[in-house]
């Protein structure tokens, strides 16, 4: 894994976030980072996990203008995630649209409780976390193949199919 | 040197990790800002192009008479103004009525000052609506103030950098705001989602009326349109009406805006 191929992939992501929350009206969209998350989490190895759940979280307080709870959100989520990885493999596209979508609706639902805690005003809104979850879900596996053809230039374990480990 | 080998273990590294993201957490806001401003600065440019190209693809070029027809964001501009000086006028009636027999000059905007500033991104997310501006403290610009784009009140400031600052637009779900309509019923607005905002009032306003951001003296001594009635009907409170309000502009497409500051320091 390299640190500056880390750091831009998830600039990017936070970029494109932004942008795709400018474009799209509606809460039917992706959380890019969220799904870059999971292929981090999915595919290094030894602390790197842990890293990358927490620096995505980090991007995601920057897009979301309210630095810390999605750090601890993604952190931690991410951080189990990786502990289950013994367990669930994320070979097949169903098994990580359901990772995705439960990743998403976690770690969404646990940031808005910790901005509620912050901010009284601002009212935890489920809806809104499930419909990302379900637009996360359905294009996720698209982005997480395209995530996995560039783990070369990212540093990523590659699959097994490819270069046998 | 010899270098200090220590192997960090998973378990410490997420209590490492978990503490900063508290540290984080628990810092105030007008801190973490910083990180927040700089992210927006660096990605300024990509989401600059996105918003011109975006505004590009909905332009449309024709217009066959152009002495009979203004364009729709022209159009929303001169309405928006029509409105002000209704506003104004309607304001200027009601202290003429004042008991005060003393002929008592309207202080609409003639002493304040405008800073204009450019967009550099709106966000739309699920925690709110803002707005990020290319002027920060050093230009004069504080939390609080009034913020105005195509003639009608689109938000307040919210958190200031020394180069930038962020401002909460009308439909934040944070927003709270002090309005009057057209025939003085105030009310508390709260913003609801990307484009609109409710207030509860005491008495049934007709669609299509205008709603304006009440006066604040020393922050705004002139009511301003906010934005038009969409829809009224009788809220949970018995008595009260439900106003579902629509912005007088497109956020999406204001390029610059300006900052009212109704006292600006002499000098300035």
């Amino acid at each position: 894994m390299r640190w500056t191929r880390l750091v831009l992939a998830i600039l990017m992501a936070a970029i494109l976030q932004v942008l795709l929350n400018n474009v799209l009206t509606f809460s039917f969209r992706p959380d890019l980072l969220v799904i870059l998350m999971v292929f981090l989490v999915a595919n290094t190895d030894g602390n790197w996990p842990i890293i990358s759940a927490f620096a995505v979280g980090f991007a995601a307080d920057l897009v979301a203008q309210s630095m810390g709870p999605h750090t601890i959100a993604f952190g931690v989520v991410g951080s189990l995630l990786a502990l289950s990885r013994r367990s669930v493999t994320l070979d097949n596209p169903v098994v990580v649209a359901l990772t995705i979508f439960v990743v998403c609706c976690v770690a969404g639902t646990f940031a808005q409780l910790l901005i509620s805690l912050r901010q009284h005003a601002v009212a935890v809104s489920y809806s809104s976390v499930i419909w990302m979850g379900l637009a996360s879900a359905v294009i996720g596996p698209y982005i997480y193949s395209i995530l996995s053809a560039a783990s070369g230039f990212l540093g990523t374990r590659q699959r097994p199919g490819r270069r046998g480990r | 040197m010899s270098r200090m080998n220590v192997r960090l273990t998973k378990p410490m590294l997420f209590t490492w990790l978990l503490f900063a993201g508290f540290i984080l957490y628990l810092t105030p806001q007008s801190v973490t800002n910083t990180f927040h401003f700089a992210f927006m600065r660096m990605a300024a440019p990509l989401l600059n192009f996105s918003r011109s190209v975006e505004s590009l693809s909905s332009t449309v070029v024709e217009n066959p008479e152009p002495e009979k027809f203004v364009s729709r964001s022209e159009y929303t501009r001169l309405e928006n103004a029509r409105e002000n000086l209704k506003a104004e006028l309607l304001e200027m009636r009601r202290r003429l009525d004042a008991v005060t027999k003393v002929k008592n000059r309207f202080p609409a905007l003639e002493g304040a000052a405008f800073i204009n500033a450019d967009v550099i991104a709106v966000t739309h997310n699920r925690l709110g609506h803002r707005m990020t501006i290319n002027r920060g403290r050093d230009d004069g610009i504080r939390e609080g103030l009034y913020v105005l784009a195509d003639n009608c009140v689109i938000g307040t400031i919210d958190q200031v950098s020394q180069a930038a600052a962020t401002l909460k637009l009308m439909t934040d779900p944070g927003m709270k705001m002090f309005v009057q309509t057209e025939k003085g019923v105030a009310g508390i607005m709260n913003g609801a989602g990307r484009d609109a905002c409710r207030v509860q009032l005491g008495a049934k306003v007709p669609v299509g009326q205008s709603v304006f951001a009440g006066k604040r003296p020393g922050v705004l001594d002139t009511p301003i349109v906010i934005g038009k009635v969409a829809e009224c009907r009788s809220g949970s409170v018995p008595l009260l009406y439900e106003l579902t309000v629509r912005p007088a502009c497109d956020y999406d497409k204001v390029d610059n805006v300006s900052v009212l500051v109704m006292n600006p320091p002499s000098g300035k």
